[in-house]
């Protein structure tokens, strides 16, 4: 089994991207595990990406977080927002356990995954 | 109680007793049946209706049997010997803010502690690689957690398969706890 303190979600846990107030932020949401004491808030700036082709996108221009938790809960929001900035609205809703999992690279137990999925629940009732 | 889990005793008096009606039905715990009135069993087959979990309750003497052996006191005296020595080496640790009554006893041998920038859950897991099971969380007290401004507290508890060793192996953890948070 991977050591889920890897050295890439310890540097995320001690030097978190992202992290802060984000103004002009037309979406927000807070959430937390009262079992635990994680909390997450999120700060979203969509904005409207014009193509040549008709329809206008919505993509995430900015996203920040703050927050309070476990190592791996803070962790998974530092990388989930990094992955997320520049994306389309669109993906961040559909976003998944698995592919939460996948970018954390570690193997996350049942227990613990509450807290790895803590940000994405944040983003995903942030952009409803 | 070392015992099997899904059983229990329910202590109380008996006059008491007598007057609640029973909770569950079945075999046992009737007298008599007739078209016009039922006649419940006495206390306590009032409340066995159905078959017993056999296996439980003999497995449950057994355990009480077990601590009788040993002695409560003798029980006592181990862990609250080990939960003393777990203080002190708690102690060592300067980043370590244990949380107990001033008087140990009181609390018996359990140990709640916290450590600053280190949540509860992420000791616990550490302590987990290690061979070391401890339980971290709230412990079902929430406005406490809250008063004391943390989020949740990890907590050892002897019991007596542990030894002085296992003290040891727990300072080796949290040297490793440490080294894996160090800024």
């Amino acid at each position: 089994m991977s050591d889920i303190y890897s050295e890439i979600i310890l540097d995320h846990y001690k030097n978190p991207h992202n992290k802060g107030h984000l103004k002009n932020a037309t979406h927000k949401a807070e959430e937390d595990n009262p079992l635990c004491g994680d909390r997450i808030k999120i700060y979203i700036k969509i904005s409207d990406k014009k193509t040549c082709t008709a329809k206008a996108t919505q993509i995430i221009e900015d996203i920040s977080f703050e927050g309070e938790g476990c190592a791996i809960s803070q962790a998974a929001a530092s990388m989930l927002t990094e992955f997320l900035k520049g994306k389309k609205v669109a993906q961040a809703k559909k976003i998944t356990p698995e592919q939460v999992y996948a970018l954390l690279k570690i193997e996350i137990s049942p227990t613990r995954s509450k807290c790895a999925l803590l940000a994405a629940k944040t983003i995903k009732s942030a952009l409803s | 109680m070392f015992g099997p889990s899904g059983v229990g005793v329910l202590y109380g008096k008996k006059q008491l007793l007598d007057k609640l009606p029973p909770f569950l039905y079945g075999g046992d715990m009737i007298k008599s049946v007739k078209e016009t009135c039922t006649l419940f069993n006495d206390t306590p087959w009032k409340f066995e209706a159905g078959t017993p979990s056999v296996a439980d309750v003999v497995g449950f003497d057994k355990a009480m049997t077990f601590i009788e052996k040993l002695g409560i006191e003798n029980i006592k005296n181990c862990e609250m010997s080990l939960a003393k020595k777990a203080v002190k080496m708690l102690q060592t640790h300067k980043q370590i803010k244990i949380i107990k009554p001033k008087n140990l006893e009181e609390s018996g041998p359990v140990i709640s502690f916290v450590i600053d920038e280190i949540h509860p859950h992420d000791i616990a897991e550490v302590f987990n690689k290690e061979g070391i099971a401890i339980r971290a969380g709230h412990h079902c007290n929430q406005p406490l957690m809250s008063r004391l401004g943390i989020p949740a507290t990890a907590r050892i508890s002897f019991s007596i398969y542990n030894t002085e060793d296992d003290i040891n192996r727990t300072d080796l953890a949290l040297k490793k706890l440490f080294k894996i948070f160090a800024k």
